[in-house]
């Protein structure tokens, strides 16, 4: 699912982001890397751009760019403990705790397969994979 | 006992500068820093930085820089501040972060932290991050970070004389930020191996081998052309970059941005525990914006919202004050009338100087109030943070056009004046946006013409006075929509440009700032009065009195103005104002757009008895009143527009452009007025 197509207060986790030059990397610069949880807050009253939470600000975007922008929702028990983009993030979901450990462990390796016993990483989520399949 | 060595070394240290760069992403309150650091008084403000010596510290000079998001070069603010940065200008670097959206500031961090400048951070906005309950472990922020981490609230003014004696400190130490290893993995990899390979390219050209290294594994172009690398060292950049990106299984410049997130995202996990996840203003500005930016209200609101400024400009503060202003300035030049007569001065000299200089400067100056409250204005909607959501609201519309939301705070600043209104388009992202915006501004109403509609309307209509001057902003307005909609589709053909915009919070303007900024552009405004204005009244009330021969004239008809006039006149005779006066005043109208008025001035204070209004009617009917009304508003734009052009666009091919593209705009659309409306009266 992609970004635009994610409902008004939804929340999602961003996967990748697409398209490319200037504007992909202000996105990137902005935080919008993968695994960062997103929330649509509204849409302007015109029907587009929409505008984001996400790290901690506000952040107006257009569809189009939008809809370049992987995302993967979930739903928020709705705790209101969770702050998007630090790591203390929502503790009540289990997909949330997913999301959580797959950063951990496979964040600089994702898309590719890494046997769990093989990767020597320490639970920071720092260090390098050091053993290759 | 002081050595006599360390004596030399602070003896020459008083002599130099030490220059302090204000560097932090857009509002986070840089601008209020470096009001309470200087006092808010700027010895130099250039396109680009603002600089100012701080209050009681004469040596220290304060540098803002303009605000921006990361070092990467794809907007003309970041590349300039770049260049600057990367130049042995500055001296130490104080970067203010938003706390209460620390994660993105510190992404600026870490690109600064690799320019090996001595540097501190400023935690700013400490007031919100106390209503929020937010926790934040200093100490150990400045001890991961390996540099001095200051809590500070510019708008209230709590922490800043220690941030600056730590910038100072840091800058005496020479302490340059330790370097970090934010990276790990095949970035780390990918960057240490590009690091080796170009660390004596980076050292011959002067750029830090690290931030070049970082640049490089990212792809930048303008790195890779600076450091002069050869074709097969590039060959070996791009081996190593292609191998991270096949290991990483993502691009380059998503892993190293990733990566610096990452480090971040630890960073605060340690350092930060908020409660909430948004912050009271944010609920606050979200409760705000339900009315704001409603679906049906967000359009009557900002329409409102404009109506109302001007209406506060031109009818109930503006205009009142101008004309206490005006009566005042009359009775000023009266007095001196009778000084001068009273004291035997010779009736030329009395003549140029009551006649020529007073009437024409002094016409001009009564519209200062105009100027200062529309300003007032215009900073306080864009220190509030309203700007950003008309940019968020009107978006759509502006694309249709071609341009982008973010494209109608520039042209809002028009409203004020052109200068400045270019200059903030250098916040746009893309070269084509920036230029047509460019285009588009001069047509929006300056404040510089608002005296020749003030005048107009009082000679001519007086009745439906708002009615014409709504008629004519709107006039600028629908041409300038029109321009873009043919740009759109003939020269600046091309895929829509993108939107991407963070929403501050709402936020009380600081008095302040508002007022400074107000003061800015009423000084402005004096200093060209006494100086652009001063000469051209000067030089035209030379011209009309005499004649080629160099003798007095008896009236203004034979004088050398009146021969260039006439020979300038039959451009604007289809037009329906052939005379010579309108022409004359249209072309000292290019030093400054309010010569107009004062030529106008000088030329009616020359003939017998006559007022200005009297002189006006004798030349315009109400009709060509408003058809010249509308040439002043979209020809050619002033001096100091065109040079502002030049400089953002890099050349007077294309400021020439713009004067032959708004010049025949203004004539056609002039022209359209005076025969269609001909057909009516």
């Amino acid at each position: 699912m992609t970004l635009d197509e994610l409902e008004i207060g939804k929340r999602a986790v961003i996967q990748s982001v697409g398209g490319e030059g200037a504007i992909r990397r202000r996105l990137l610069d902005l935080g919008l890397t993968p695994y960062t949880p997103v929330m649509v807050r509204r849409v302007a009253p015109l029907g587009d751009p929409i505008e984001l939470y996400v790290r901690g600000y506000e952040l107006t975007l257009r569809k189009s760019e939008a809809k370049e922008i992987e995302v993967m929702s979930f739903e928020c028990s709705g705790c209101g403990k969770c702050y998007f983009g630090m790591k203390n993030r929502c503790p009540g979901t289990e997909l949330a705790n997913k999301v959580e450990a797959e950063h951990r462990t496979h964040r600089r390796r994702k898309g590719e397969v890494c046997g769990q016993g093989t990767c020597r990483r320490d639970g920071s989520g720092r260090g390098a994979c050091r053993v290759k399949e | 006992m002081v050595p006599e060595e360390e004596r030399a070394v602070s003896k020459s240290r008083k002599a130099k500068d030490i220059n302090v760069m204000l560097v932090g992403n857009p509002n986070v309150g840089l601008t209020t820093l470096f009001n309470q650091i200087t006092g808010g008084i700027a010895h130099k403000s250039e396109i680009g930085a603002k600089e100012g010596y701080a209050k009681k510290h004469e040596h220290i000079n304060i540098v803002e820089l303009p605000g921006q998001y990361s070092l990467s070069s794809y907007s003309a603010d970041d590349l300039s501040n770049r260049e600057i940065l990367l130049s042995d200008f500055p001296d130490v670097i104080i970067n203010v972060v938003d706390t209460t959206s620390i994660e993105r500031s510190l992404y600026l961090t870490l690109q600064l932290m690799e320019l090996e400048i001595p540097m501190v951070l400023a935690l700013n906005m400490m007031d919100e991050v106390e209503n929020n309950e937010i926790d934040i472990d200093i100490i150990k922020l400045s001890e991961k970070l390996d540099m001095p981490v200051l809590p500070v609230s510019a708008s209230k003014n709590r922490g800043v004389h220690d941030l600056l004696h730590y910038a100072i400190q840091v800058e005496r130490d020479k302490r340059v930020p330790k370097k970090l290893d934010f990276c790990s993995g095949h970035v780390h990899n990918a960057i240490h191996a590009v690091l080796h390979l170009v660390e004596h390219h980076a050292c011959a050209v002067g750029i830090p081998e690290r931030f070049a290294a970082t640049r490089l594994v990212e792809g930048d172009k303008k790195i890779e052309e600076a450091l002069k690398l050869s074709e097969a060292d590039l060959e070996i950049v791009d081996h190593i970059v292609e191998d991270m990106e096949y290991h990483m299984n993502t691009d380059r410049e998503s892993a190293v941005a990733d990566m610096r997130y990452d480090f971040i995202e630890d960073l605060t996990y340690d350092v930060i525990t908020r409660p909430e996840w948004s912050t009271v203003e944010q609920e606050r500005s979200y409760k705000i914006d339900k009315i704001l930016t409603n679906k049906y209200l967000a359009i009557p609101i900002f329409v409102g919202v404009m109506g109302l400024v001007f209406l506060f400009t031109f009818n109930l503060i503006g205009e009142r004050l101008s004309q206490l202003l005006g009566v005042g300035i009359d009775y000023l030049i009266d007095l001196g009338d009778a000084a001068l007569a009273g004291g035997n001065a010779s009736p030329v000299l009395r003549a140029l100087l009551i006649d020529g200089v007073a009437n024409g400067v002094g016409a001009v100056l009564s519209f200062l109030p105009l100027i200062a409250v529309l300003f007032f204005f215009l900073s306080i909607l864009e220190d509030s943070g309203y700007m950003s959501r008309v940019a968020f609201v009107m978006d759509k519309l502006l694309r249709k056009m071609g341009l982008s939301g973010q494209s109608i705070v520039p042209m809002l600043i028009g409203f004020g004046c052109s200068v400045p209104a270019i200059m903030a388009t250098r916040s746009l992202p893309s070269k084509r946006d920036r230029s047509l915006t460019i285009a588009l501004i001069p047509f929006m109403s300056c404040s510089a013409k608002l005296p020749i509609y003030a005048m107009f309307t009082a000679a001519f209509f007086t009745s439906y006075k708002a009615l014409v001057l709504v008629g004519v902003y709107f006039t600028g307005i629908i041409v300038a929509v029109i321009c873009a909609l043919i740009f759109n589709r003939t020269i600046y053909k091309g895929p829509p440009v993108p939107f991407v915009m963070v929403l501050p919070s709402y936020r009380m303007p600081a008095t302040r700032s508002v007022l400074l900024r107000m003061w800015e552009n009423v000084k402005g405004f004096i200093k060209k009065a006494f100086t652009i204005i001063f000469v051209a009244t000067v030089i035209i009330w030379f011209l009309q009195s005499f004649d080629f021969g160099l003798n007095l004239v008896e009236s203004s008809e034979t004088s050398i103005l009146a021969s260039i006039g006439r020979v300038a006149a039959p451009v604007f005779a289809p037009l329906g104002f052939g005379d010579w006066r309108a022409a004359t005043a249209l072309i000292t109208g290019l030093s400054a757009k309010e010569a107009v008025i004062s030529t106008m001035a000088v030329l009616a204070a020359a003939g017998p008895g006559m007022s200005m209004s009297a002189m006006l009617s004798e030349i315009f009917t109400p009709l060509t009143a408003y058809g010249f009304l509308v040439f002043t508003l979209l020809y050619m734009p002033c001096v100091a527009t065109l040079a502002a052009v030049k400089r953002e666009l890099g050349g007077w091919g294309y400021a020439l452009l713009v004067v032959l593209f708004q010049t025949t705009v203004a004539w056609i659309v002039s022209f359209m007025i005076f025969r269609v409306g001909s057909l009516f009266f």
